[in-house]
């Protein structure tokens, strides 16, 4: 029964995906080329990015650059989580901060770095720190808020204190919710990675975007739009697999 | 811990501590460093000034707050019924998904090349980018809420004679609100981030208009003036829309949607 119904949601999901396909490549054709382009095209146009241009390369940086970014954010985010949630002075002192950058679409403060900071890695690296951050830290901050208190009784019954009970109970205990930042961290600081190529260094990735809209070819463009949400929705779908492999009663619909 | 604990008396206090020292550090750094760099809270707060009087900020916010709400609306308008489709009939679900998915996880600011060449720089672009950022938490949440409705619900109400029209009326749609509604908080917030996308990479308008204009004139007062006008429209649509859900679904804890 499971089995079956699996494959009557991949079923109809390839065949959506095939028609979708099919339909466009006719509109393409018949329509407007220029402004519709084709599936076709848009395979041609990957092949020639990836053998005619350095746009691999470009990918890769951009994919180094985004994770030494996200790891940062990441330990941040977790540490300052943790910290928020044990020390109430903490909470009570930076939560409007936190709340409040949390709620900025941190695409607006791109311009500002651009000022501050110049145009360069650095730049990138805290735009990307910045729209990921705090919501691995406010999903830290609930984790440990929200564990159960007799985890921790027992952790000291067991002899754990300081540290050890952290790494022993209070972190596991998190885990879940620590997984759910995490996941909702890498789609925004991802963005906020693309939202630094194009604003500030109009190098890479953000130079062929621009640059093939310049030329008013649509199937380059479309091919690296392609490509950044298979990359977007790869690392989404890893973090999902852990967070139901590691708190499967809780239902992918809950976070945030 | 008792020191920590006193000062708990009064959070206002410590936020008040914080704030006093917070302030003249960023004075004094801003001064010393580079004032035209990193503007000094005394510079924006008369920048801000000035800025509001000679009527740029108001008209602009006004303009940015327009985007917003229109570009929610229209979301509305095809996030919520889509839902409830996709939430209630397993193929539309399974031939839709794949695509919400995909734009979900998909970086949009990636697309605006895209939207120039395909609308160039016109309103229906800037809404095309808003609707790509709104639908998908509006559609999701809507979807999860009437799959999550109890089984036992629907049975119930069928008991009692409703089917349809009525049924969807009775059962359906108030069980689904909560999840409705989480999805809208999430919404406004992403109708917020699309407008700025649009406003900043798309044609210049609103606050992003600002924002731009003032960031290629090293104007860092005036930029972070913009950034906290953005920054209190997005705690004001977050705050409100908890006090909404505070006030008119308390009854229903613990449907927090997806984000």
């Amino acid at each position: 029964m499971v089995i079956q119904l699996l494959s009557y949601k991949w079923l109809v999901r390839i065949v959506s995906v095939v028609a979708f396909l099919v339909l466009w490549q006719l509109i393409g054709q018949s329509v407007d080329v220029t402004l519709f382009s084709t599936p076709i095209l848009v395979v041609g146009a990957f092949s020639n990015l990836v053998t005619q241009t350095a746009f691999l390369t470009d990918l890769l940086t951009t994919i180094r650059d985004f994770a030494i970014g996200f790891t940062i954010a990441a330990v941040l985010g977790i540490s300052v989580g943790i910290a928020m949630a044990r020390w109430q002075t903490l909470e009570v002192a930076f939560d409007p901060y936190v709340s409040a950058l949390y709620s900025t679409p941190y695409v607006a403060l791109a311009p500002l770095f651009v000022i501050w900071l110049g145009i360069g890695l650095v730049e990138q690296l805290v735009v990307v720190i910045l729209s990921s951050v705090f919501v691995i830290l406010l999903n830290t901050f609930a984790g440990v808020k929200n564990m159960n208190k007799s985890y921790v009784e027992t952790g000291r019954a067991f002899g754990f204190s300081g540290f050890k009970l952290y790494r022993k109970v209070v972190v596991p205990g998190a885990l879940p919710y620590i997984i759910t930042g995490l996941r909702l961290g890498i789609g925004r600081g991802f963005v906020g990675m693309i939202v630094a190529e194009l604003l500030v260094r109009l190098d890479r990735l953000g130079f062929l975007m621009v640059y093939y809209s310049e030329l008013l070819e649509v199937a380059p463009g479309l091919a690296i739009a392609v490509t950044l949400g298979l990359i977007g929705l790869l690392m989404t779908e890893a973090l999902k697999k852990v967070e139901t492999r590691l708190s499967p009663w809780r239902s992918s619909a809950t976070g945030g | 811990m008792s020191m920590s604990l006193s000062v708990l008396k009064n959070k206002w206090l410590v936020r008040g501590y914080v704030l006093a020292v917070l302030l003249p550090v960023w004075q004094i750094l801003g001064q010393s460093v580079n004032p035209i760099i990193f503007a000094t809270p005394g510079q924006v707060v008369r920048t801000f000034a000035s800025l509001w009087s000679d009527g740029t900020l108001p008209s602009e916010t006004l303009i940015t707050l327009e985007t917003v709400f229109a570009g929610f609306l229209i979301s509305c308008a095809i996030g919520i019924p889509l839902g409830l489709i996709m939430g209630r009939i397993r193929l539309a679900e399974y031939a839709i998904d794949p695509y919400v998915n995909f734009i979900y996880a998909t970086p949009l600011v990636a697309i605006i090349p895209l939207a120039l060449i395909w609308f160039g720089p016109s309103n229906t672009a800037t809404y095309f980018i808003i609707t790509l950022h709104t639908v998908p938490p509006i559609l999701i949440n809507t979807m999860i809420g009437v799959k999550n409705t109890e089984r036992t619900l629907v049975e119930t109400g069928r008991a009692f004679g409703f089917g349809g029209w009525k049924l969807w009326q009775k059962v359906v749609l108030p069980s689904s609100l909560p999840f409705v509604m989480a999805g809208l908080r999430i919404g406004i917030g992403a109708a917020l981030i699309g407008t700025m996308v649009a406003e900043i990479f798309l044609f210049n308008t609103g606050l992003g208009y600002v924002l731009v204009n003032e960031t290629a004139q090293f104007n860092s007062a005036a930029v972070i003036a913009g950034v906290l006008i953005i920054m209190t429209m997005g705690v004001v649509f977050a705050e409100s829309a908890k006090l909404v859900d505070r006030r008119f679904l308390s009854w229903a804890r613990g449907a927090s949607g997806i984000s």
